[in-house]
């Protein structure tokens, strides 16, 4: 099942993710020296430009994310691809999003975590040009996956990375379907009130003079779905790049990973590319990377970027990505028939699929291959907040050749992925010191090991210890975590998608006050929302002020009240604990004779103290200079980490 | 003049049951809501910090004009009726006149940047009493309008003779949000009528007072104070110069550059497909369309959607402001502006 069933459609368009950028800096957070420059627009976003990071390229950001003009312009039966509106009435339908709600919201964990960045309250419906309805769904909140650099040519300062989102559309509900076959054999193969869903997004622009500014391209499927299948990824085969290095966006030989299911019935497999193949440009220009094939390595030991010939694998056809639209009319997805094929009729079970290249070196080189034995696994959840004592519990599948196996885990802390300042802006590291990740790790509970049975299904639980991590970040609340897993006795070169691992956010402890007062409770959390999202402030409510909040009691209890899948939901940032939440609305709702709530006395407000774990300091420089290098976000930052470690390593 | 066409006061005295009367319920939702878009716009217009204090007048009247859209909605609906708010033909064009053919067809309503200009001759008009109190604002003050306080009138009289047996669904009404003391089940002909009273009461005061209630002047006399730039007061002490009430207390200053230059009467083409501020305009448009989807829903069995809806009021805000602050060229000082219209999808 999954969207990599049938039937299924294909859509294209655009998208807004109009994210606040204050909030990128972790030194940001830090109230008792936050400058009124923080909530600027950056200057110099050039590759190679000096630059003034400031607060970043949209720091008015709302946090919506929305999906502009998308429509269906394929539609994938058993029996083919159909691609002109004259051949199926669903071809030209628009997806549409909330039409009786806010946007939705993108979100990330942390500002030391920002490569698992999440949609929340997002609606997705389908409408015709006439704007009758005919479904409408709410999208399950799901992360980002496979991050890559995917465009090859920068413009403007062009996010040239993407990534997939895939999800559940749960509480479907249908409308009239008459003169729409396809979408009443869609709800027929689907379970009750669910659709799967997973659309990659790339081109993102992020310059403030260029058209295209917060916008980016979206194509992506929607297929059947089921409950008892994973919400994030496809319980199939999978094919994860070798990598560049360490740096988990950059695929050795320019594929970038994928998930294929097979459906022995129809002697199909369906393959996913949507997330995969190099585009140069934003607009989704595929790069010609050479004529490739989709084909099964027969004695299983082909290498990627090794170099074979044809009587070692068994072809499965060619991927005509260079067709005209060829991206938009299938997203990617080319289903394989190999009914003619005797040998892969009996054989494609269980032997590796490899994508290939046309080359001089022999007939072929191997792009990307499938793991090693056909052996994967994964988390399908992976993003966690945790209260202190509070549990998670993550499901785990386990497959080979897409079919359940039992296997062994070893479970390990892995901050790699996380941790640094968010942005490359220069400022005094004693004035804005950045904390370290990780620390203390008693903070989170979980076994080392998870033994997966037969059924290929186990669960972990993990537990936030009930003391919490103690503030150990000082000037923001909580600890970011990562949490790692691998095959006990994989095959020797075992290759890992690097995104397998589980982030969790565990927020400090803290004790709801009876009597909560402005100055000693409410105000160092609000001030510090109020800095990092400064369209509230210059166009509703100065966070940072009681008499500016009082005026808005009715709208923050309301906002704060309401559950995190609201997209209404205080604060977009789904960072505060269910404890300090609970504290502002107690606060809100404890109001003295003259109606308002509790202000205290200026000299209870608690002084922020220091990270107790910080990231060594190596100069002190100016306040805040002109920053020396180009591009320098989130994910560079952490990949010159991983550099500088293994440099280490390998000096020692 | 404010004139209602008076085949609607016609049309009101000759109802002869309480579905005869669904057409001019709808008709007061389209009124109450035909205001809101040129008061909104001329509140987001002003950029924040600089005109506070006309700003929370403004935005006072606003919020008292969807409190009561909802009063006559939940009349609407107590009388077994359905509102209907998500149509493209709820909401008028902009520039154009206002529902029933209210103030004449002479009389054209803009979607533009606050001034004083609009205070005067746009939102007072619209807001002015059936009986105007002589208000002493230290210079001539000719005041010949009329109102549309006589379709509140024929309305309440027609009401009154509907049987109790007549009234329900209180489930369906929505009460929450607003203060009980203004949103309060419609059970009978008293509490509707008593509902009508409060719209009749905060939109225009009484013949004598110009107060809905204690330091709040009705509306006619808020834009008052916000034109003649002082607070309304009642006479104490002589410094009304023998009239009863002046606009004679606090200054309310207004700081002309604290306006964002808005090019008046926005249309969705104010920017290039594909460009950046086509997609701010359409944004807001969409807003709109949803907080227009979000109420229909709330009048229409799903009360709760009222919270959703005043969520979408905040995003609208943001996203007008946006637009507000978005020059329509490059090197251009006038900028973009909050298209309002109803689209399905």
């Amino acid at each position: 099942m999954s969207y990599l069933g049938w039937p299924r459609l294909h859509f294209k368009g655009r998208f807004q993710a109009d994210t606040s950028t204050v909030n990128n800096d972790v030194r940001h957070y830090k109230s008792d020296t936050f400058e009124p420059q923080f909530q600027e627009m950056m200057v110099g976003q050039g590759q190679g430009n000096s630059r003034r990071t400031n607060g970043y390229w949209n720091p008015e950001g709302t946090g919506a994310w929305r999906m502009l003009g998308c429509r269906i312009t394929g539609v994938a039966r058993q029996a083919g691809l159909l691609t002109k509106e004259q051949d199926d009435a669903a071809i030209g339908l628009l997806i549409a999003g909330s039409n009786n709600q806010v946007a939705g919201k993108l979100v990330d964990l942390d500002p030391q975590q920002q490569a698992v960045s999440q949609i929340w309250g997002l609606k997705i419906a389908l409408d015709d040009v006439q704007g009758h309805r005919l479904f409408d769904s709410e999208y399950m909140v799901s992360t980002f996956i496979d991050l890559w650099k995917r465009q090859q040519i920068p413009q403007n300062f062009d996010q040239t990375l993407a990534a997939a989102f895939q999800s559940k559309l749960g509480n479907v509900t249908w409308g009239d379907l008459s003169g729409y076959p396809v979408l009443k054999s869609l709800r027929q193969a689907s379970e009750d009130g669910l659709l799967s869903i997973r659309f990659s997004v790339f081109g993102f622009d992020r310059s403030p003079e260029a058209g295209d500014y917060t916008t980016g391209v979206v194509i992506g499927s929607i297929g059947p779905s089921t409950q008892s299948e994973p919400s994030h990824f496809v319980l199939g085969r999978q094919l994860v790049a070798k990598l560049k290095g360490q740096n988990p966006t950059a695929p050795a030989n320019q594929v970038y990973s994928f998930q294929c299911l097979d459906h022995p019935d129809q002697n199909t497999i369906s393959v996913d590319l949507g997330n995969s193949l190099p585009i140069l440009h934003a607009n989704g220009d595929l790069q010609d990377v050479g004529e490739l094939y989709m084909a099964v390595d027969k004695q299983g030991q082909l290498k990627q970027g090794h170099c074979l010939d044809s009587s070692q694998i068994e072809l499965l056809g060619q991927v005509n990505y260079q067709d005209q639209n060829w991206f938009q009319n299938c997203a990617g997805i080319v289903d394989f028939n190999y009914s003619r094929n005797t040998w892969l009729e009996s054989n494609l079970a269980d032997h590796r699929l490899v994508l290939l290249k046309k080359d001089d070196c022999a007939d072929y080189k191997v792009l990307i291959a499938e793991t090693d034995n056909g052996l994967y696994v994964r988390a399908d959840n992976y993003v966690y907040r945790l209260n202190p004592g509070e549990s998670a519990t993550v499901d785990f599948y386990a497959t080979r050749f897409g079919q359940p196996v039992e296997l062994n885990l070893a479970i390990n802390a892995n901050n790699a992925m996380l941790g640094g300042a968010g942005t490359g802006a220069t400022l005094n590291t004693e004035k804005w010191p950045v904390p370290e990740v990780g620390e203390p790790a008693s903070a989170i509970h979980y076994p080392d090991s998870l033994e997966i049975d037969t059924s290929g299904h186990a669960q972990l639980r993990l537990t936030a210890d009930s003391a919490g991590p103690g503030r150990p970040r000082g000037y923001l609340d909580g600890q970011v975590y990562g949490v790692g897993y691998s095959i006990q006795n994989a095959p020797a070169d075992y290759i890992y998608d690097p995104w397998n691992f589980i982030s969790i956010l565990v927020w400090d402890a803290w004790q709801i006050p009876e009597q909560p007062t402005w100055y000693r409770d409410i105000q160092p959390i609000l001030e510090q929302y109020g800095n990092l999202y400064p369209i509230m402030s210059r166009h509703l409510v100065e966070l940072g002020n009681y008499d500016s909040v009082v005026k808005h009691l009715n709208t923050l209890k309301l906002s704060f009240s309401l559950p995190v899948s609201d997209p209404n939901s205080m604060p977009v940032s789904r960072d505060l604990s269910t404890n300090k939440r609970a504290t502002i609305l107690n606060w809100l709702d404890n109001v003295d004779d003259s109606g308002l709530p509790l202000k205290g006395h200026p000299d209870d407000r608690p002084v922020c103290p220091a990270p107790v774990f910080t990231t060594e300091i190596k100069e002190i420089e100016a306040d805040i200079v002109m920053d020396r290098g180009g591009k320098q976000d989130y994910l560079m930052q952490i990949l010159a980490r991983i550099n500088a470690r293994d440099q280490e390593d390998e000096s020692c | 003049m404010l004139k209602i066409d008076p085949k609607i006061v016609a049309g009101i005295e000759s109802c002869t049951s309480k579905t005869d009367l669904y057409p001019y319920l709808q008709n007061a939702i389209e009124l109450e809501h035909s205001t809101i878009p040129p008061y909104l716009t001329a509140y987001y217009s002003l950029i924040p910090g600089l005109n506070d204090e006309i700003a929370g007048l403004i935005r006072s009247v606003v919020i008292e004009e969807m409190i009561h859209m909802t009063i006559a909605a939940n009349i609407l609906v107590s009388l077994g009726g359905s509102p209907s708010v998500n149509n493209p033909d709820f909401v008028p064009d902009y520039p154009g006149s206002l529902p029933m053919g209210i103030g004449g067809r002479d009389f054209t309503v803009h979607i533009s940047a606050f001034s004083m200009d609009l205070v005067i001759n746009t939102f007072m008009v619209i807001e002015e009493p059936e009986d105007p109190i002589d208000i002493g604002v230290l210079r001539s003050q000719e005041v010949t309008y009329h109102t549309i306080g006589e379709f509140y009138g024929a309305l309440k009289k027609k009401i009154s003779q509907l049987p109790t047996s007549d009234f329900g669904h209180q489930e369906r009404q929505v009460l929450s949000v607003f203060s009980p003391e203004v949103i309060f089940p419609i059970t009978d002909s008293t509490t509707a009528n008593n509902a009508i009273d409060i719209i009749v009461k905060q939109g225009e005061g009484t013949s004598t007072d110009p107060f809905e209630s204690a330091g709040e002047p009705a509306h006619f006399y808020r834009f008052g104070e916000i034109y003649y730039g002082s607070q309304l007061i009642e006479d104490k002490n002589g410094q009304c110069k023998g009239k009863k009430y002046c606009y004679g207390g606090n200054p309310i200053p207004f700081v002309s550059e604290g306006v964002f230059p808005m090019k008046p009467d926005p249309t969705s083409e104010q920017f290039a497909e594909g460009s950046y501020g086509r997609v701010l305009s359409d944004n807001f448009t969409e807003g709109y369309s949803s907080l227009l989807n979000a109420l229909h829903e709330s009048f229409n069995g799903s009360p709760d959607q009222i919270d959703t809806a005043i969520g979408l009021m905040y995003q609208l805000r943001f996203m007008a402001q946006k637009l507000m602050s978005t020059p329509l060229k490059e090197g251009e000082i006038s900028t973009a502006g909050p298209v309002y219209k109803y689209q399905k999808t």
